[in-house]
């Protein structure tokens, strides 16, 4: 059982909220200039790593928003939770944020790169 | 204005609960009821969405036309006479009060200047309210929730799953709480705190 600090309701039993999966994945601004290769691991390719991972949750049950939550898949433990349209702050979450297979991929070297605020 | 007359009427509404709910004294109630539960009805209840510019008209306009002096804290609520505003998100609030007017044309009305989003939910919703000794205790068998009175305390509200059903929970007074529901779900939750609320002894008003 997760016990998630929503950012704006506060601590909440893990079935108030939904998971939305791996965190900071861009789609393609123009699909069309991809081979099916590169597509499918957008589509397809996510992360599953032993250790800390950038995630998405939604606070389904209390003020419906969505946030994302730096969590350890070995421990569960939650180190940071930032607002959706933002990077990580702390030292794990940008270290994971740079070295992610993705920033790399074919689809981040087509398009530009997000503005996060 | 005249689809808004035809919205009007509000006050034939009819209650999901109204065959279900039978006054009297139920459970373990020897030595009087601890527990008791009503169903406010009619209830109007008007959803508001404002743009986060707009925040500090809005307050102002709040204060002149409901006299409610609220804040942005979150998971609060403010009232003033009956009237009642609840925090549901970032920038969302529910406002609500005993059916006596339509809410909805007045407050379309008085913040006509501001660019708001107004949902008229007093036909889906249903508000239930609970009160006396061992009201905190009933609702820790529903929801995991920090029911302490130093912490949910007068006017702290919370959106949360009462016994599965998602429900907005508020706190009016010190254990007398207000509890709002889907319509559909009010019959499921009306029996759930009916069960729930037997070992302490209740009384239907």
């Amino acid at each position: 059982m997760l016990y998630i600090e929503c950012p704006w309701c506060g601590f909440r039993d893990d079935e108030e909220f939904h998971y939305g999966g791996e965190a900071h994945i861009q789609r393609p601004t123009d699909p069309n200039e991809l081979n099916d290769e590169e597509f499918s691991e957008y589509l397809y390719l996510k992360s599953n790593p032993k250790g800390v991972i950038l995630e998405r949750w939604l606070h389904s049950r209390g003020c419906r928003r969505w946030f994302n939550v730096l969590r350890n898949t070995v421990t569960n433990e939650i180190t940071e939770i930032y607002p959706i349209d933002t990077l990580p702050n702390s030292k794990e979450g940008t270290e994971y944020y740079g070295q992610n297979w993705r920033r790399k991929s074919s689809v981040e070297k087509t398009i530009k790169p997000r503005e996060y605020k | 204005m005249a689809r808004e007359q035809h919205l009007l009427p509000s006050i034939a509404r009819k209650s999901p609960l109204d065959k279900v709910i039978v006054s009297g004294v139920y459970g373990n109630s020897d030595e009087g009821a601890n527990i008791f539960i009503k169903e406010n009805h009619p209830t109007s209840i008007v959803q508001i969405e404002i743009k986060s510019e707009t925040t500090d008209v809005f307050l102002e306009k709040i204060k002149t036309s409901l006299g409610i002096e609220m804040s942005f804290e979150t998971n609060r609520s403010a009232f003033f006479n009956k009237t009642r505003i609840i925090w549901t998100g970032p920038n969302k609030w529910i406002i609500t009060e005993p059916e006596s007017r339509n809410l909805k044309s007045f407050l379309h009305s008085e913040l006509k200047e501001i660019d708001i989003a107004l949902i008229d939910l007093s036909h889906g919703r249903s508000s239930i309210g609970i009160s006396g000794l061992m009201t905190r205790d009933l609702l820790s068998k529903g929801a995991a929730i920090d029911w302490h009175p130093n912490i949910f305390v007068v006017n702290h509200s919370v959106q949360t799953t009462l016994f599965n059903l998602p429900v907005l929970i508020c706190c009016e007074e010190n254990n007398n709480f207000n509890i709002f529901v889907a319509r559909g779900f009010a019959h499921n939750l009306w029996r759930w705190i009916g069960e729930a609320a037997e070992e302490f002894g209740y009384e239907v008003r």
